[in-house]
């Protein structure tokens, strides 16, 4: 049995971790939640535009060429898209650096300019767009915590927190061993509230433990795989881990000489031969995207991304398989599904164990509850420190005043946990009223969802916990029903410029964001009811005098 | 009523920045080291086993940062895990030390 005092040192490490890092992880657990539907949240918000019909496979060579010609900008990396998608604008798009900017962000391409080329008339129509910044914004919000971009010192950031999450994760389970058999199955609904928390914080906790032990290491890698790597380098690979990246067939495309000869694009293979190619060993894989890069350099590669049924995959974009695009040479099949070593596919599991990209719909629908589920219990595991802390009244006494600290951890946690859940709200509604409106959409989400978090905060700060709590939570339910709401309007009033498909990805965005209303508006019910009719002596209960 | 001696074990001491920087430095050390391990142990290509080795330092590091409390002080906390990493990095670099020093011996005359 665990020893007394080695329970009470854990559920104090628990503690501290959970309060400091539990807040940030909310943001990280909710957010995360919905970029497990990035793709159908992209195509809500993505303006109505004439797509892939424009182009078919066989007109991909000239496309190709002209844009070369035209941008020259473009040969370092360029997109072909092979899947229709409300949120696909073109059939080729890339980025270019405009003169001046400076590289920025974990690929460097921070503030690149986004282009797409069609086919329209007969003819190659280059222009600039934008893709909906959305998406990748309600995921660096994920990746980052709460940041605004999603850049290595955050990330780092990210990565202490994670650390704090891990270590959280075993204290909590030392703490809750000795009453392990009896905890599993507790779950005391009654006046007690505190003791109703605690029973849900612990058997949500256990059950989705291995989750959360893969969310926390996983997180954990991607914040610090860079770091790990550079210090590994010269440690145990001799300082040759770049060449053993390369790979054999890869070290055997020729050295970057001096002064490289150009090549000419228009040498390249089409890309309906290198499919072809790709289909001759892995018959079941489906093709999504191919990535062309350095096409006028020695060492051109296009990394053909995509998906098989029948086998897991390493990234949201799929699994992918390195081809030349010059001599149709299959580079590496280590990462492509239906082809992967063993060894390869453990390797891919860790991945996709965090990004959910196995088993279709149903595990992607229960990847966001247990998202959801944690985002409870780092809000829970406050509310049940706060509750620890209480100063209960006794008779004869005043009502006595709850601790600051205590006040403040519950201004903070409404705050900066409902601020969140309204921002994100908001900055998705925005994306359609907004579009066509403010030249910098992109920079609108972000003020919308930092003005929006930052205003809930400063308001549970100054009215107190206990009234924010039913405000912020019917500002939830308000700004979620925006979402459906502004479809709805979309649909009914087309003057307007608004859009709204009917297609199943954006109506379930749609009837989700609904359902989460409806959810909002019932908790805000509940939560009135409990600062009116709980206990006094509490920082849920509405104080006598006005603010803290 | 007499209450009898009872031999209790020594109740456990926090000592928490001594723990704390105890399982984050040589946790991180003892991480590394097990990712050497993967690598020398290995038979997956390199391309492969480098990643191997680089996932493995998280679970290590945070289970050695997370179980690093249970040691009855700070003091004892170094003294093992420092005895710990020394012999897993003397282990790691023993074939490449033996190495060298049999190529010293067999080229001398």
């Amino acid at each position: 049995m665990v020893r007394p005092d080695i329970v009470r040192l854990y559920k104090s490490l628990h503690t501290w971790t959970g309060i400091i890092s539990g807040m940030a992880l909310f943001i990280a657990f909710y957010a995360g939640a919905l970029t497990v539907f990035k793709d159908p949240i992209a195509r809500w918000v993505s303006p109505p535009s004439p797509g892939l019909e424009s182009a078919t496979l066989a007109d991909a060579p000239r496309l190709i060429e002209q844009v070369l010609r035209e941008r020259p900008q473009a040969s370092r990396e360029f997109m072909l898209y092979l899947q229709e998608g409300e949120n696909v604008p073109a059939p080729l798009a890339w980025r270019e650096l405009p003169a001046g900017a400076q590289p920025s962000g974990h690929d460097g391409q921070g503030n690149a300019q986004h282009f797409a080329a069609r086919i329209t008339n007969d003819r190659v129509v280059v222009e600039q767009h934008t893709p909906s910044a959305l998406p990748e914004f309600i995921d660096t919000l994920h990746r980052v915590v709460g940041l605004p971009k999603d850049i290595d010192p955050y990330r780092r950031v990210m990565g202490v927190i994670a650390a704090l999450y891990a270590v959280a994760l075993v204290s909590g389970l030392i703490v809750l061993l000795p009453t392990l058999a009896k905890s599993l199955f507790a779950l005391h609904i009654g006046p007690n509230l505190k003791r109703m928390w605690l029973d849900a914080h612990n058997l949500i906790g256990l059950a989705s433990l291995p989750f959360h032990i893969i969310m926390a290491l996983t997180s954990i890698v991607f914040a610090f795989h860079d770091d790990i790597f550079a210090i590994q380098d010269p440690m145990i690979h001799g300082g040759k881990l770049e060449s053993i990246w390369r790979g054999p067939a890869l070290a055997a495309q020729p050295d970057v000489q001096a002064k490289p000869v150009p090549r000419n694009p228009a040498d390249m293979l089409p890309p309906a031969e290198l499919l072809a190619k790709v289909k001759a060993i892995a018959p079941d894989f489906v093709p999504k995207t191919m990535q062309y890069t350095q096409v006028t350099g020695p060492r051109a590669t296009v990394r053909i991304w995509g998906f098989d049924d029948k086998d897991i995959a390493r990234s949201d974009q799929g699994g992918l398989v390195r081809v030349d695009p010059y001599s149709g040479n299959i580079l590496d099949t280590e990462l492509l599904p239906g082809q992967q070593s063993p060894a390869a596919v453990t390797l891919t599991s860790f991945f996709t164990l965090h990004f959910a990209n196995f088993g279709g719909a149903p595990v992607r629908w229960l990847y966001f509850v247990l998202g959801l589920a944690g985002a409870f219990l780092f809000y829970s595991g406050n509310l049940l420190w706060i509750e620890s802390r209480r100063k209960a009244e006794r008779k004869g006494q005043p009502m006595p005043v709850q601790t600051k600290p205590a006040r403040g951890i519950a201004a903070a946690t409404v705050g900066v946990c409902l601020g969140c859940v309204c921002g994100i709200s908001l900055s998705m509604a925005a994306g359609k009223w907004l579009h066509g409106i403010v030249a910098d959409l992109a920079a609108w989400h972000m003020a919308v969802y930092y003005v929006v978090f930052f205003a809930c905060i400063a308001w549970s700060f100054y009215v107190g916990a206990a009234r924010a709590g039913v405000h912020l939570l019917w500002l939830a339910s308000t700004s979620t029903l925006a979402i459906p709401l502004t479809s709805l309007v979309a649909w009914a009033m087309p003057s307007l410029g608004l859009w709204a498909y009917g297609t199943v990805a954006p109506l379930g965005v749609d009837a989700t964001a609904l359902a989460a209303a409806v959810i909002w508006a019932w908790l805000a019910r509940m939560t009135a009811r409990r600062v009116v009719r709980g206990r006094t002596d509490s920082v849920w209960a509405l104080s006598r005098s006005p603010s803290l | 009523m007499i209450t009898p001696m009872v031999e209790r074990p020594a109740k456990i001491q926090r000592d928490w920045v001594s723990k704390t920087i105890a399982g984050t430095v040589l946790g991180l050390a003892l991480a590394l080291a097990a990712g050497g391990a993967v690598m020398r142990l290995s038979s997956a290509t390199p391309m492969i086993a480098a990643q191997f080795a680089m996932w493995i330092v998280p679970p290590v590091w945070m289970g050695v940062l997370s179980l690093c409390y249970l040691f009855r002080n700070g003091l004892r906390t170094w003294l093992w895990l420092g005895a710990a990493t020394l012999l897993a990095y003397a282990l790691l670099y023993a074939p490449d030390v033996i190495r060298h020093v049999t190529a010293f011996a067999a080229s001398t005359p």
